[in-house]
């Protein structure tokens, strides 16, 4: 283990403000693969994903000041990487944009049998069919753990107006996936 | 009971997207993030230009606008005709009694007596 990898974020951001390139490495290798899921995520796993991630770290090292509090370092890299997936699909809308083969048509996938690889793209397209605030909603609580509380501070908005988008988020889903929702409900043994 | 159902939902809706499938980083996307900051992160060649000196708006409107508000006050009361020269004023004006200050009334008078041709 090296000396930066026990360094605190807040030791980090300092050194990186002097433009130490080793201590801000430190601070991608930490941050990247969270901030990668989540764009990943609201861009539908799209080729520009790695861009938009790459962004975000850019902004942070054009000023690592202007984060006050070394603790809120991760909430500030989601939303400016949120914004910038949210930015660049307003620019180039999905059905322009040349999507990866990671979310594809599941209806291909059911022909050949309800096995959990076609399960899975299921889920992944009707996440991907969400509006993007709920999308976002539930990527932060659902994907990356984090709670209501810290979700809401990335998306700028009250603790209750995210409850209010994962309300919808489930429903949604819970109605676009009715047939996995009754499966679970079995396999889990309720009725 | 209410809330195990909602405890319930919330498990099995968290298994469903727990079937969601979980992207992975591609290869080296970390250094090429690195790559990137080192070619943006080098020293501007732009000389940035030292701020000019500003002084203090107060202290040089206040006295302006004191002494402007002055001068109107003196120059309507006619104070000032007293002290400022002839060039200013007027050489007539500096040297005439009041009775040379002909204000143009009594000529309009004498035209209409048919005095002035």
């Amino acid at each position: 283990m090296t000396r930066l990898q026990t360094t605190s974020d807040a030791e980090l951001l300092v050194a990186s403000a002097r433009r130490d390139e080793a201590s801000f490495a430190e601070l991608v290798q930490r941050y990247y693969k969270p901030v990668y899921r989540m764009v990943w995520r609201m861009m539908n796993g799209n080729a520009e994903t790695e861009d938009v991630a790459q962004e975000a770290f850019i902004r942070l090292w054009a000023n690592p000041a202007q984060i006050r509090e070394a603790k809120a370092l991760k909430g500030w890299l989601m939303r400016v990487a949120s914004n910038l997936a949210i930015d660049r699909l307003r620019r180039k809308p999905l059905a322009d944009i040349e999507t990866i083969g990671e979310i594809a048509d599941p209806q291909q996938e059911t022909k050949s049998g309800n096995d959990a690889k076609a399960a899975s793209r299921r889920v992944d397209q009707a996440i991907a069919a969400l509006p993007e605030r709920q999308k976002l909603a539930l990527t932060l609580v659902y994907f990356e753990g984090m709670s209501n509380i810290a979700a809401a501070s990335v998306m700028e908005i009250s603790v209750d107006a995210i409850e209010s988008l994962l309300a919808r988020g489930r429903r949604t889903l819970k109605e676009t996936l009715a047939d996995d929702w009754r499966g679970l409900l079995e396999e889990l043994g309720y009725r | 009971m209410e809330n195990s159902e909602n405890s319930k939902m919330d498990m099995v809706f968290g298994k469903l997207m727990q079937r969601a499938s979980q992207p992975s980083v591609p290869v080296g996307a970390e250094g090429r993030v690195m790559a990137a900051i080192a070619a943006t992160g080098k020293p501007s060649n732009v000389v940035q230009f030292a701020p000019h000196r500003t002084v203090n708006r107060w202290a040089v409107g206040l006295p302006l606008a004191a002494s402007l508000l002055l001068g109107i006050f003196l120059g309507a009361k006619g104070t000032l005709d007293n002290y400022l020269p002839d060039s200013v004023i007027g050489s007539t004006l500096a040297g005439a009694s009041d009775s040379d200050l002909s204000s143009g009334l009594d000529d309009i008078e004498n035209y209409s007596d048919g005095e002035l041709t």
